[in-house]
């Protein structure tokens, strides 16, 4: 008999079908079924994640399926989670548009995966460093809804953090 | 949706595990109103950007007071930030024989605490960022460095003297920290004193819950809702305290200095140096340290951990728990502990002797001890002793073998020079003094001149002549007449206006203390390194495999056997050496040992090279020279 899989159900009931060490890459869906199951799984687990539809799932467990035998730092260790590089596996994963990426970065979130919601930050962060209010605007397409007085006053306040 | 959007907690960690810069989170919330009321409002985020940057140097170094309680950590951050940045404007004038001299940086950034996390901020990427360059082989910039370690010195100075003139009610390990700190405690060193004191905690949390002490009778432990500990019986509390004990003192690993044990003298273990009383050294494994320092260690883990708990109680009754140092002992409660010397030459330099308080006081009349002297050894240290204590290891008076090790050639890892000594001995007496109405003759100029004119020692100078203007005794009125100095020099001022390094005619100026460090060496006077035959170049002695790096040649008057024969070399133990020529193999090609220069420049100390003689270290064909600065 062939290993009882997991069966995650997107919000638009998508099903996707995956082994059990895939879907315990996060650790809400590990804490349930080690909750519902202390015996180990027995049949096939379904799970319904209302909060994600299909193709961020999709993504979150082609990420997973990557990831499946990755050891990642001490889960507790903040320093070395926060030195820790991007894979350039994650690199050429985070290829996305902005919104999906943020919704993976979501997903991660609520399935508790902190090691892709952690690259999806740095990712983001990255798209960040080093750019000008006007750069960052253009960038992430964020409307300006200060009045000039607004800014030029911000501004000034905020000129400390310029290089002078 | 976009990035105004995500949840505050998303946009937490994109700003801090991403790394970002203050300027960078700064824009993000000029772009709009959302990110702008988000990113400013968070006071998490700016508090973890504040740690980030400056807090842990702040915890590191004891001086919380630099955070305004009463300001955002925004209002913090921003304030801290403005500093940060004056300082790295101020460093790009820097002219390391010019009119913004160390003097200028002297004055300003050394004073306050609240410059501390800057400095060691600045210092830690000047750092990384010589070590990645020089493990690249590329030309790198040395007197930044150089001026950053000494101002970091020179606070570290200011902070561990100011304690010891007027110590304050802490424990006998803050002053001993102290010490260290004053003692050139370098800022890494310094950081591993709360991570070695984190690991102890952990260590002790784990023994509460180990499945071998719950079977020792300690029955109850409740630290979740009323945080209460208690024992059944008085020996599972004792048995506890030992084992705690125990544990705490085998967190001293001394690994480092085990591995190098293979190659040295095993007396190294078994005779005490003065290294041994150096607090920092011991945290980071370095040194097997001083009965008087592992005792002080574990009086402080052991007290702090058990005031965690809000109440202990032995067989049912409440009980105060008591750790206070004896003249011998670590007591606790009734119970006595002695790091006794391990003679097997295996394991632990120590083993931890234990005793009640019947058992040590028949152990210590076996020694043929009177009463006197028991009720003696086994009294609680008052605070004032701490720093007599402390005072008496200045003067080096009582230490066995400390001054041997400073000859002892194959040291474990980078240590004292005589002259690092003879300035620890000078301020043994400086606070000797003070406590004692102050130096009763003008020995004291003299001596301030000798030790100034030492190592890099004159950039202490303003902090000893402000503590002995705060003493306000008679010393100060014969300084000032010996060094012609105003009486009331304000300490933003001293150098530059009062005191000028560029100055040769100046009491003590760059120039006499590099010709007195010459004179010193006993080729007699001559003007230095006015031929730079060889200057810069970087060598190896062959016999004593001593690195250094040529200064120039003595001059030909000053020897018998021929012109340039002998040349001075700054070697690795800080410390300017006379070498015969052909002893000396220069150094063309580091490649195969990539951290040579580093390891040369860390222990030959930057402080001195970058100050007194070199601005940079250039690659010809693969080969480092070291370039002058320039006057």
């Amino acid at each position: 008999m062939s290993e009882p899989k997991v069966i995650m159900v997107s919000s638009d009931e998508e099903r996707f079908k995956v082994d059990q060490v895939v879907a315990e890459k996060s650790v809400t869906i590990k804490n349930m079924i080690r909750d519902l199951n202390p015996d180990g799984l027995t049949e096939d687990f379904e799970v319904p994640v209302s909060t994600i539809r299909a193709n961020v799932l999709s993504k979150v467990l082609e990420w997973c399926e990557h990831h499946k035998t990755t050891v990642f730092p001490d889960e507790d260790d903040e320093d070395a989670k926060k030195t820790a590089p991007i894979e350039e596996w994650d690199r050429t994963f985070f290829r996305v548009d902005q919104e999906m990426l943020y919704e993976i970065i979501l997903a991660a979130n609520f399935l508790n995966i902190t090691p892709l919601r952690d690259s999806g930050c740095k990712i983001v962060a990255e798209m960040i460093r080093g750019k000008s209010p006007e750069e960052l605007r253009k960038v992430f397409n964020i409307t300006n809804d200060f009045t000039a007085e607004e800014e030029a006053a911000i501004r000034r306040e905020n000129e400390w953090a310029e290089d002078r | 949706m976009k990035l105004e959007d995500l949840p505050s907690d998303i946009l937490y960690r994109i700003t801090t595990y991403g790394g970002l810069d203050i300027r960078s989170i700064i824009n993000l919330s000029l772009t709009n109103k959302q990110l702008f009321g988000n990113i400013t409002n968070d006071d998490q985020l700016w508090r973890y950007v504040y740690y980030h940057n400056w807090g842990s140097t702040s915890e590191d170094y004891q001086i919380s007071h630099v955070l305004s309680s009463d300001k955002t950590y925004f209002d913090n951050v921003m304030h801290f930030y403005k500093l940060s940045k004056e300082l790295e404007a101020d460093l790009k004038r820097y002219e390391p024989w010019g009119n913004i001299n160390v003097g200028y940086y002297l004055n300003k950034y050394t004073h306050e605490d609240v410059y501390i996390p800057i400095i060691v901020q600045h210092l830690n990427k000047k750092h990384q960022n010589l070590l990645s360059s020089l493990r690249k082989f590329h030309d790198t910039e040395l007197t930044q460095l150089s001026l950053l370690s000494n101002i970091n010195n020179c606070q570290n100075f200011r902070i561990g003297l100011n304690y010891l003139n007027d110590p304050d009610d802490s424990d006998l390990e803050y002053a001993w920290f102290m010490t260290s700190v004053m003692n050139n405690g370098s800022h890494k060193l310094i950081h591993n004193r709360l991570n070695k004191l984190q690991l102890i905690r952990t260590k002790l949390y784990d023994i509460i819950y180990r499945d071998d002490l719950q079977s020792h009778n300690l029955t109850k432990v409740n630290l979740s809702a009323s945080n209460d500990l208690s024992f059944n019986d008085e020996s599972a509390y004792y048995n506890f305290i030992q084992k705690a004990i125990n544990e705490i003192y085998s967190c001293l690993s001394i690994e480092k200095l085990r591995k190098e044990m293979v190659k040295l003298d095993i007396s190294y273990y078994h005779d005490t140096f003065i290294e041994d009383f150096d607090i920092l050294r011991v945290y980071s494994d370095l040194s097997k340290g001083h009965p008087y320092v592992i005792v002080s260690i574990i009086q402080k883990a052991l007290y702090e951990f058990m005031n965690k708990f809000n109440s202990i109680s032995v067989a049912g009754q409440p009980i105060t728990f008591t750790a206070d140092i004896t003249k011998v002992f670590l007591k606790v409660n009734n119970f006595y502990v002695f790091p006794e010397l391990n003679h097997s030459g295996s394991g632990h330099p120590y083993r931890l002797r234990n005793f009640t308080g019947s058992e040590v006081f028949d152990y210590l009349r076996s020694l043929n001890m009177n009463h006197m002297t028991v009720e003696n050894f086994l009294k609680p240290f008052q605070q004032s002793e701490y720093k007599e204590m402390v005072i008496n290891l200045e003067q080096l008076s009582s230490i066995h073998s400390a001054r041997e090790c400073v000859i002892y050639e194959r040291r474990p890892t980078e240590f004292l020079n005589p002259d690092e000594l003879e300035f620890k001995e000078f301020i043994g007496k400086f606070l000797f003094y003070k406590s004692n109405g102050g130096y009763s003759d003008f020995s004291i100029c003299s001596d301030f001149e000798r030790y100034l004119m030492d190592s890099n020692n004159l950039i202490h100078f303003n902090t000893l002549y402000q503590i002995l203007k705060k003493n306000n005794n008679q010393s100060i009125r014969m300084l000032t007449q010996y060094f012609k100095l105003p009486v009331d020099i304000e300490y933003n001022e001293f150098y530059g206006k009062h005191f000028n390094l560029l100055d040769e005619k100046s009491p003590i100026s760059f120039q006499r203390v590099i010709e007195s460090k010459i004179r010193y060496t006993q080729r007699g006077w001559s003007t230095p390194f006015t031929d730079k035959t060889a200057r810069g170049q970087l060598v190896k002695h062959s016999r004593f495999d001593t690195i250094g790096v040529v200064l120039g040649p003595v001059r030909e008057s000053d020897v018998t056997n021929g012109a340039n024969k002998y040349y001075y070399v700054h070697t690795m133990n800080k410390s300017i050496e006379v070498y015969d020529i052909s002893a000396l193999i220069p150094i063309n090609d580091p490649v195969g040992d990539k951290d040579l220069v580093i390891n040369f420049i860390e222990r030959a100390g930057i402080e001195i090279i970058g100050l007194f003689y070199f601005s940079e270290i250039q690659y010809l064909d693969g080969t480092p020279f070291f370039i002058d600065i320039k006057v």
